[in-house]
């Protein structure tokens, strides 16, 4: 009989099956073959293991999973009043804009009237609620003036005549 | 090429295998488990497996049209399946809650699984200890040799189909196998 299999080739007799070569040699070492039983045994419990573990788990994670896609659409029902009421108010962003600037405008013009108006009440020498009192002034004063004017023309008349 | 038919979900008697992406409910009730678990063999965590079997198997009903039948409907879900998996596997936050979990108890949990062979309970404890090492094995080996090797002993896939699932040519397969499972049995040697 010729000497057992490599370790390298047990791995391969379990991972891509054995070759002629190795499949006539297992047929005569028993110790080779259970080298590859051995190998395959504890892989096939591991398989099971995992599976089992996996099983354990899937129904739970399945049941998660679902009412994360139940919870999903709802979300997008809850963004449509949103995204709703931001086209709303973009739409009527420039209808109040415009409505504002025109507010503006008419509350600009009345307060540009009054300070015309101001500016002219103050422009007047006198405020209108003293504007008898200062005519009483003032024809005191023209009078007066008219009298001091009078005079020395009067006197110059009188000196010349 | 012909339809690759997978042990657990033959091809075969699908008349037109297209149309099973139709229906998303029976999508989920047929394939869930097989993504799911190798999602969790994968990432070692039931939530971050959920979501990736969730989006595998929306993202198969959703992009049915582009499913041209070159392989089984499970082949190519699992092609879905392991570019989530690897996606997942590479984000920062995944590398963060796999540094936190690898530590708790998933061990403890698979090792329960391990089917008594109806042998001593000193043959029970050496079958444990062997499976707690090809389960450490297998989390220590580079992201492909481990998705090669999943696919091969979790899912029995065979190298045809496991080349589909990963885009990998059949003998670059082989040969991540290979290393795999040298990693792994050199590990149940250290075990004895």
């Amino acid at each position: 009989m010729t000497e057992h299999l490599a370790a390298g080739r047990i791995t391969e007799c379990v991972g891509g099956g054995p070759g002629p070569e190795e499949q006539r040699h297992l047929l005569e070492c028993a110790e080779c073959r259970a080298e590859v039983a051995r190998l395959r045994s504890t892989l096939g419990q591991f398989r099971e293991a995992v599976r089992g573990w996996s099983d354990g788990q899937s129904e739970w994670a399945l049941a998660r999973a679902r009412a994360r896609a139940v919870r999903r659409p709802a979300r997008v029902w809850f963004r449509w009043p949103v995204l709703a009421a931001i086209a709303l108010a973009l739409a009527v962003a420039p209808v109040y804009r415009t409505v504002r600037d025109r507010q503006q405008a008419a509350q600009a013009l009345a307060d540009a009237q009054l300070l015309e108006q101001v500016d002219r009440e103050v422009s007047e020498s006198v405020p209108s609620p003293m504007e008898p009192l200062a005519q009483l002034v003032s024809w005191d004063s023209a009078s007066q003036d008219s009298s001091q004017v009078s005079t020395p023309d009067n006197s110059k008349d009188g000196e010349t005549r | 090429m012909q339809p690759v038919a997978s042990a657990d979900y033959p091809a075969e008697g699908v008349e037109n295998p297209a149309r099973e992406l139709d229906d998303f409910d029976a999508l989920v009730r047929k394939y869930w488990p097989r993504v799911f678990r190798f999602a969790l063999a994968s990432l070692h965590d039931s939530d971050a497996a959920g979501s990736v079997a969730q989006d595998c198997l929306m993202k198969a009903h959703r992009k049915g049209a582009s499913y041209r039948g070159e392989s089984s409907v499970s082949t190519w879900l699992m092609r879905i399946a392991v570019n989530l998996v690897r996606d997942r596997a590479r984000s920062r936050r995944m590398q963060f809650w796999k540094r936190t979990r690898e530590s708790a108890a998933n061990w403890d949990d698979v090792v329960r699984r391990v089917p008594q062979a109806g042998g001593s309970p000193e043959a029970g404890a050496a079958a444990r200890e062997q499976v707690e090492a090809v389960w450490k094995a297998a989390g220590r080996l580079p992201a492909r040799q481990r998705t090669v090797f999943l696919l091969r002993f979790v899912e029995d896939m065979d190298l045809l189909e496991i080349a589909a699932a990963t885009g990998l040519r059949e003998g670059t397969v082989k040969a991540h196998l290979f290393r795999a499972l040298e990693a792994v049995r050199r590990r149940i040697e250290g075990a004895r």
